[in-house]
C-alpha cells in the first residue's frame, strides 16, 4: 500500500502560488500554527485563507504577505488578544481581499 | 453596592433565559458564559450549547482563561454538537436565545462587526466580522445583545456597515453597562437604568435622542445570585470584558 504520510517540512512545500487553502482551529485554539509559520518563511504569494474562525496561523500568513484574500467569519483573536494584526494590516492597505460571510 | 456593571449584566442576560430554552453564546463571551453557568446554578432546566461543541458542560467547573473556546466549555457536557450543527438548528428555528455581541449599534438594531472609516475593500479600522451574527439574529427566537462599554462611538445614528440586522418581529434586547434596551416596532427603545446610573448618563452615552422621561431601575442582582456569580466564576473570568 502506499503509504499517504510524509514530514510536515515537505508537506508544506505541496501548497502553490495562488492555491486557497482551508486553515482549520478556531481564533487561538487548535489551528496549524507550526504548519502556517513554516509555509509563511517559503515566501509564498497570492495564496486564499479560508476558514469559520481564522486567528493566529492565518494571520501569519497575512503578516508574511503570502495571502491575497481571506474567507471568514470571524477573523481575530479572542478578549485580551484583540484583532488580528496581519489580517488588519492587510486588509487596510488594500494588499488583502476580505470576503466575509456569516 | 456589592456589585458593579459585569454583576448586573450577568444577571439581566441569565434572568431572559427561560425553562426549557436552548441557548447559545459565541467566542470571545466571559459574560454570557456566566450569565448561561449562573442560570444553570439557579435551577433553570435550558440547554447551554457554545462555540466550543459542548452541550450541557458541566457549570459547576470554574473557567480559568477569558478564552470560551477553551475545554471548560465542553468538559462534563451530554453530548457534542459542533457549530455546523449548531447553525442548522438555529436555521430551523429551534434556538431560542443567542448572545450576541457588535462594535456599532443603530436604533434599528443594525449591528456592524465588519469595518469603520473608508470602504470595505480599504477600511480604516477593520473589525473581526460578525461571527455568524447576520444568520443567527434573523432566526433565533430572541437576541440578546450585550455591550460591556456603552458610549456614542458605539451607539451610532447610522452604521457604518450592516453586518447583521435585528428582525423587527423577533425579541431584541441590548444589555450594557448602563441600561437595557428593547425592539419595538423596529425602534430600540430604554427598557431599564441599572441602579448607579441615571438618565442623563445613558442619554451622553447614546448617539440618538430618547424621548422617555419616566423609565423603571433595573432590578438590581439578590444576595443570591450575586453569590451564585461567585461560585460559578471564582476566577472573575467575567471581568476581562471591563
Amino acid at each position: 500500500m502506499i503509504s499517504k504520510l510524509m514530514t510536515m517540512p515537505d508537506a508544506v512545500r505541496l501548497v502553490l502560488n495562488g492555491q486557497m487553502l482551508a486553515v482549520g482551529g478556531n481564533a487561538l485554539h487548535r489551528t496549524p500554527a507550526a504548519f502556517c509559520q513554516e509555509l509563511a518563511m517559503l515566501k509564498r504569494t497570492h495564496l486564499k485563507g479560508v476558514g469559520a474562525a481564522p486567528g493566529f496561523a492565518m494571520d501569519v500568513l497575512c503578516a508574511a504577505e503570502s495571502m491575497n484574500e481571506v474567507y471568514f467569519g470571524f477573523f481575530g483573536f479572542e478578549n485580551e488578544y484583540g484583532l488580528a494584526p496581519g489580517m488588519r494590516k492587510g486588509i487596510q492597505s488594500g494588499k488583502i481581499k476580505a470576503i466575509e460571510g456569516s | 453596592m456589592n456589585y458593579g456593571p459585569a454583576e448586573i449584566m450577568v444577571t439581566a442576560l441569565a434572568r431572559e433565559i427561560m425553562s426549557r430554552d436552548i441557548v447559545f453564546h459565541g467566542l470571545a463571551s466571559p459574560v454570557p458564559m456566566t450569565a448561561m453557568k449562573l442560570a444553570k446554578a439557579l435551577g433553570i432546566e435550558f440547554t447551554f450549547i457554545n462555540i466550543a461543541g459542548g452541550v450541557d458542560p458541566n457549570w459547576g467547573n470554574p473557567a480559568v482563561i477569558g478564552s470560551t473556546l477553551s475545554s471548560n466549555l465542553y468538559e462534563g457536557g451530554v453530548a457534542d454538537y459542533g457549530l455546523d450543527e449548531i447553525f442548522d438548528l438555529a436555521c430551523t428555528g429551534r434556538v431560542d436565545i443567542s448572545m450576541l455581541s457588535l462594535v456599532q449599534i443603530s436604533p434599528r438594531g443594525e449591528i456592524n462587526m465588519s469595518f469603520v472609516g473608508g470602504e470595505y475593500d480599504k477600511p480604516k479600522v477593520r473589525l473581526p466580522g460578525g461571527a455568524g451574527s447576520a444568520t443567527l439574529t434573523p432566526v433565533t427566537k430572541k437576541t440578546l445583545i450585550w455591550k460591556t462599554k456603552q458610549d456614542i462611538k458605539s451607539f451610532v445614528p447610522e452604521v457604518a456597515f450592516c453586518t447583521a440586522k435585528a428582525d423587527p418581529f423577533k425579541q431584541f434586547k441590548v444589555i450594557t453597562n448602563l441600561c437595557t434596551f428593547v425592539m419595538e416596532n423596529g425602534l430600540l427603545v430604554l427598557e431599564s437604568i441599572h441602579p448607579y446610573s441615571n438618565l442623563a448618563e445613558v442619554q451622553a452615552n447614546t448617539g440618538w435622542e430618547i424621548t422617555q422621561t419616566d423609565l423603571p431601575l433595573t432590578l438590581a442582582p439578590s444576595e443570591e445570585e450575586l453569590a451564585l456569580i461567585e461560585k460559578v466564576d471564582p476566577n472573575r473570568i467575567r471581568y476581562i470584558e471591563f
